[in-house]
């Protein structure tokens, strides 16, 4: 972990949604902090409420979204509590973010360059030909080849990848000291994938930003992060430097998910696959939200739901069998064998 | 759609407040479409006979018992009275035609015997007629063959020709093209007149149906007799007095065609009157407005369920086969409809209706023949996705008939869209269908149709008055039942386009 | 587009063969004369007319009477039903243009309006009207107008003139530059004519507007409804953009995409509403003439004014789609 002053501080944060079935509980407390230039990944499957963590921190949610309790702190000032005029003024120029979808995240009737110029002539006041001049440069620096020419066109005639860094370059146009990046490479060629990320990578040693990192990939996490927050059921279940993630990991979800993706450098006969899916927001069991589908699961775990312990320095689990599970991986790679 | 599915949606239907007012209007309609005969009873007309018998009977004193009798016996005599005199002589008829059939008498005979009848207006004249015509096309081939030899000239030829041709023995076209292709025509005309034995067989024929058609008469006129006598010396005269005049009464009322939806004319003036207690929404143009209004909503209802439950099947068969087959059949059947499409809808309505002639029935075939695109449209739409989901693959890979497949796995998921758009355009049919009456080429003059009634206000609305309001109730009652029927349609729609369509769903 | 023309002239062409070759005769000669003259005069009329041709011969020579612009006679208009369109067609092009200054206008902002406060009771109002709206009929909402303003304050006249504008403008040194009642007027510096005109055409415009900002407003809502969904709403959200910006910007291009989809339908739609309104205020036009046409049976004149009307929708729709790619750069490629 970095000395430096934390520059965004989440502090028990809740989000929840009104439906016509209830109240959803789609992020239900949970802390970090963020140092400057280093990288966060939140890991998850779908509907573990990372990417609802993301966007309350833009507070981008829906109207039917609201953040009941807990503290957003960027820059010492109180995110949740912000006018919106106050809001507006750090949404893509303090903290950028950048969608999942590329295909869609790009308005399709405005050409890529209006879309880049436009934040930059709000947050740096600058007029429209420099604002383009700028937009070409952050184009070039993205890896869009004959960016002058890109910069007319509009997102339909770009590949997918080309939208990304496109994508990148509207988020990075006003020098951000936070990029959200939801799920970046999802959508697209394994390939481009890595492309990306490597992009990432560089544009991060050269701009100093730091990145939340949200997937559901753990390959990417490995990669890319400094530390990572392994998400279930709109729960912190693991969160710790990505060294001790990786080696030691200390929740039978973290493992499962782990252990559910190919490795070249650990020998397993076969892949791991985490039982049944995640329930609907409405149907956790009562205890230990993952009880259901684990295989340590006790009684306690149905009943009780535990609370985030801490294993060593800055290395965190949410399981009542946290010491057992190490013994229980050991049985269960037997057992396949 | 599961049953949990199911049960969830028809909770959010039933907590849905305009979705409960629609259904609460709509049903409101269909009481009164059921009661309208209760509640605006029609005026249904009587015989004079009969109604002395009704008004006896529903009053009915012991010593008027021998009155009753009487008029009964006069109804039998005005309406069978005829039958049992002619009887006679049409059987006699009967018998002379199939004497002729069987050739035991000459047509003169039976030419004898037909005349008379017809000159009495007992049968119709036009029997006689055709019976004599018949016989002159023998002279006709006489004048063909001899001008054929060459011994009669074109001239008189065609002067011969032309009064057969005139009473429709001869195709017209034949004879008048006749001198552009003498040999052509000449083969046809021959042909036509050489089935003279046909068409006398035709004429024998209707005139033995007109002969069964007194036996059956005949039987009535029995059973109505024999009814009589029995009533006559029956023990509990005031009832079976009853059932009987219901009986024919219920005769009566078929034999004259009584249509209850043609609004009876109350009173002699067209200028409209305001509401009174015969009346109470007024009336206008002689027609009680509460009559129109009340058996209005049985038409409303006919219009709207069977021009779109007709035009939605037609356009479902369409859209259906259009988009399972797709290919080439896909492609002409959507050129067709677009070429439908192409043609505005109203304007094209009113044109059918125009051309096939006034009537509920024509508009309503002329709304159906122009208003089924929509649905075609939209469920092509909807299988084109369903087609490409997993389990239409898997049916179709296990060998599945192409039409199990449509009515089993395709139909069930995309028809909910149809059932919404159907229920949505019921109100806005309804209102096209008014529309033509308005402009007055839709339903029959006088027929119960709240467009017909609105009609008349406009003529009494522009015809201006010192009073500007005094006809207000022509407009208020028939516009006010159109816009809440209609809207009851709209509401219901609605509410269930905001429940199945995902898009809107939040 | 051609293929949907010939279509069309088929359809219109076998409705016309129901009517069976006597019928179609008014179409050519005037009733009346049609009324005395002797069964061989009327087959030498059907001959000339080529009635007793066999179908295909008579298609053939149909459609080349309608290349040339001779749909028939008229009986309503007492002249050839190309003539009668032609004269009639200014009143209803001025009545459409009026209608739609207000329909698309208070259609549009009503329905952006509706889908921004999606839920609150500004959209619940508003979709109440838009539901009355679309359940009012015409010519009923065209009654009360006539009802209330016209018997009641008389605000409102129906017909296109009052006697007086009418004498003035057929008078000689009345110039019809335009044909359009208003905007002549307006060159003739004639005001109280331009008045005039003017409130005479205000009562059919509110009946057709009523029931188009219904429809128009259901199709913005639902449109922009879909699109402050989408993910580039977000997009521009999350960089800082104003409310009003995201939603007259990056919303509003998007949502109109629909919006012009169904022009092409609305476009039409006024034209058939004049059938009705023009109708009810007894106006000169298009609209009228095909009513009284359909009223009095006279077959050339309602042939003409469907196929007229179908060809206005054909172009009404490529216009359409030409306009389209201007808002849709998607397209413009394509």
């Amino acid at each position: 972990m970095s000395d430096k002053e934390p520059i965004l501080k989440v502090k028990n944060l809740k989000t929840y949604f009104k439906t016509e079935d209830g109240i959803v509980k789609a992020v239900n407390g949970i802390d970090f902090d963020l140092c400057p230039g280093e990288t966060l990944a939140i890991v998850g499957e779908s509907g573990s409420g990372k990417s609802v963590t993301s966007l309350s921190i833009m507070r981008l949610l829906d109207t039917n979204g609201y953040i009941p309790e807990g503290e957003i702190i960027y820059k010492g000032k109180n995110v949740t509590k912000m006018s919106d005029s106050e809001m507006r003024s750090v949404r893509g120029n303090e903290i950028a973010m950048i969608f999942q979808e590329p295909m869609t995240a790009l308005n399709p009737v405005f050409t890529i360059g209006e879309q880049i110029t436009e934040a930059i002539t709000l947050h740096m006041k600058m007029n429209e030909e420099d604002a383009k001049t700028r937009a070409v440069d952050l184009l070039r620096k993205v890896g869009i080849p004959e960016p002058e020419k890109r910069v007319d066109q509009y997102p339909h005639e770009l590949s997918g990848g080309m939208r990304q860094r496109a994508m990148i370059a509207m988020a990075l146009s006003c020098n951000p000291s936070i990029l959200i990046a939801d799920e970046p490479t999802t959508a697209l060629d394994v390939t481009i994938q890595a492309q990306i990320l490597e992009l990432m990578k560089d544009l991060q040693k050269e701009f100093g930003m730091a990145i939340i990192f949200i997937t559901h990939d753990l390959g990417v996490v490995a990669e890319m992060s400094d530390r990572a927050i392994v998400m279930y059921g709109g729960e912190t279940v693991e969160q710790g430097d990505i060294v001790n993630i990786y080696k030691n990991p200390r929740h039978p979800y973290t493992w499962g998910l782990m252990n559910s993706i190919p490795r070249i450098d650990i020998d397993t006969e076969r892949l791991w696959a985490i039982p049944g899916v995640v329930p609907s927001p409405l149907n956790f069991p009562k205890g230990c939200k993952f009880s259901n589908r684990c295989f340590l699961a006790s009684d306690k775990c149905k009943t009780d739901h535990p609370g985030l312990e801490t294993i060593e320095n800055d290395h965190f689990s949410r399981c009542w069998h946290i010491d057992k599970l190490v013994e229980e991986v050991k049985k269960v790679r037997a057992g396949d064998k | 759609m599961n049953k949990e599915e199911m049960k969830r949606t028809l909770k959010k239907f039933v907590k849905n407040p305009s979705a409960m007012i629609g259904i609460g209007l709509l049903l409101f309609f269909v009481v009164i479409a059921i009661i309208a005969p209760y509640i605006a009873p029609p005026v249904i007309p009587n015989d004079a006979d009969l109604e002395k018998i009704d008004n006896l009977l529903n009053d009915y004193k012991e010593e008027n018992k021998d009155m009753i009798l009487y008029y009964f016996q006069s109804y039998y005599d005005t309406v069978y009275g005829f039958v049992e005199m002619d009887y006679e002589s049409v059987k006699e008829l009967g018998q002379a035609v199939e004497k002729y059939k069987d050739k035991e008498i000459t047509k003169d005979d039976l030419i004898a015997v037909i005349q008379p009848l017809s000159e009495y207006y007992i049968i119709d004249y036009s029997y006689y007629q055709k019976l004599t015509d018949v016989d002159k096309l023998d002279g006709f081939l006489d004048v063909i063959n001899q001008y054929k030899e060459g011994t009669v000239s074109e001239e008189e030829f065609e002067k011969e020709l032309k009064p057969f041709a005139e009473n429709g023995f001869v195709t017209y076209k034949y004879f008048k093209e006749f001198d552009k292709k003498p040999e052509k025509y000449i083969k046809r005309i021959e042909s036509e007149v050489s089935k003279k034995d046909d068409l006398e067989k035709s004429i024998l024929n209707s005139i033995t149906d007109e002969v069964n058609s007194y036996d059956q008469r005949m039987i009535l006129a029995g059973k109505y007799k024999e009814k009589m006598e029995n009533l006559k010396v029956s023990s509990d005269f005031l009832n079976d007095a009853k059932s009987f005049y219901k009986e024919v009464h219920k005769t009566y009322i078929n034999s004259i065609n009584f249509d209850p939806y043609l609004m009876p004319n109350v009173n002699m003036t067209t200028q409209p009157q305001p509401p009174s207690e015969d009346h109470p929404f007024g009336v206008s143009n002689s027609k009680d407005i509460y009559y129109g209004v009340i058996w209005g909503t049985r038409t409303g209802f006919k219009i709207g369920l069977v021009v779109v439950s007709i035009a939605t099947v037609i356009g479902l068969f369409i859209g259906s086969v259009s988009a399972y087959f797709g290919g080439w059949i896909d492609e002409i059947m959507m050129r067709i409809t677009d070429i439908f499409m192409s043609i505005p809808f109203m304007l094209s309505a009113m044109v059918l209706t125009t051309i096939l002639g006034t009537g509920l029935d024509k508009v309503m075939i002329a709304m159906v023949v122009f208003g089924w695109m929509g649905t075609a449209r939209l469920i092509r739409g909807n299988i084109l996705q369903a087609k490409n989901e997993q389990y239409v693959i898997a049916a179709k890979a296990l060998g599945v008939a192409d039409w199990k497949i449509i009515i089993k796995h395709i139909l069930p998921n995309t028809i909910f869209p149809v059932v919404v758009q159907a229920s949505m355009r019921i109100g806005s049919m309804v209102i096209t269908a008014a529309s033509l009456s308005f402009l007055g080429v839709g339903a029959p003059q006088g027929y119960a149709d709240w467009g017909s009634i609105l009609t008349y206000a406009r003529d009494w609305m522009l015809g201006g008055g010192d009073n500007p309001f005094q006809f207000w109730y022509t407009i208020v009652y028939p516009g006010t039942a159109m816009v809440l029927f209609v809207l009851a349609w709209n509401l219901v729609g609605d509410a269930l386009r905001d429940i199945f369509d995902p898009k809107l769903r939040m | 587009m051609p293929l949907v023309l010939i279509g069309v002239t088929l359809i219109v062409f076998s409705m016309m063969q129901i009517l069976g070759p006597d019928k179609l005769l008014s179409a050519y000669v005037d009733a009346n004369k049609l009324d005395k003259i002797s069964i061989e005069e009327m087959e030498q009329l059907k001959d000339k007319y080529g009635l007793n041709d066999p179908l295909p011969i008579r298609y053939g020579k149909w459609l080349g009477n309608l290349v040339k612009g001779d749909l028939g006679w008229s009986i309503v208009g007492k002249e050839p039903v190309t003539q009668a369109i032609i004269h009639r067609l200014p009143y209803t092009i001025e009545l459409a243009l009026y209608a739609l200054i207000p329909i698309l206008g208070i259609g549009i902002w009503l329905g952006i309006k509706a889908a921004i406060h999606h839920n609150s009771w500004i959209d619940q109002l508003i979709r109440i009207f838009a539901l009355v709206g679309w359940s009012l009929p015409d010519f009923v909402f065209g009654l009360v107008i006539i009802l209330f303003f016209y018997v009641g304050v008389n605000w409102f006249p129906p017909q296109n003139l009052s006697n007086w504008a009418e004498t003035i403008v057929r008078s000689a040194e009345y110039h019809q530059y335009t044909k359009f009642l208003t905007i002549d007027a307006i060159l003739n510096l004639r005001f109280d004519i331009f008045w005039d005109a003017l409130r005479h055409i205000i009562g059919p415009i509110i009946t057709m507007s009523w029931l188009w900002w219904a429809y128009l407003l259901r199709i913005t809502r639902s449109s922009m409804l879909e699109v402050l969904r989408k993910d580039y709403i977000r997009t521009a959200r999350a960089k800082g953009l104003a409310e009003k910006e995201v939603i007259n910007k990056h919303a509003k291009k998007n949502a109109m995409i629909p919006v012009v989809t169904v022009a092409g339908n609305m476009v039409i739609g006024l034209f058939m509403g004049v059938i009705i309104v023009e109708s009810i205020f007894n106006r000169t036009g298009i609209g009228r003439f095909a009513a009284r046409a359909a009223q009095q049976l006279d077959y050339a004149s309602i042939m003409g004014s469907l196929l007229f009307s179908s060809v206005i929708l054909i172009v009404g729709n490529l216009i359409i789609d030409i306009s389209y790619a201007l808002i849709d750069p998607r397209i413009r490629l394509e």
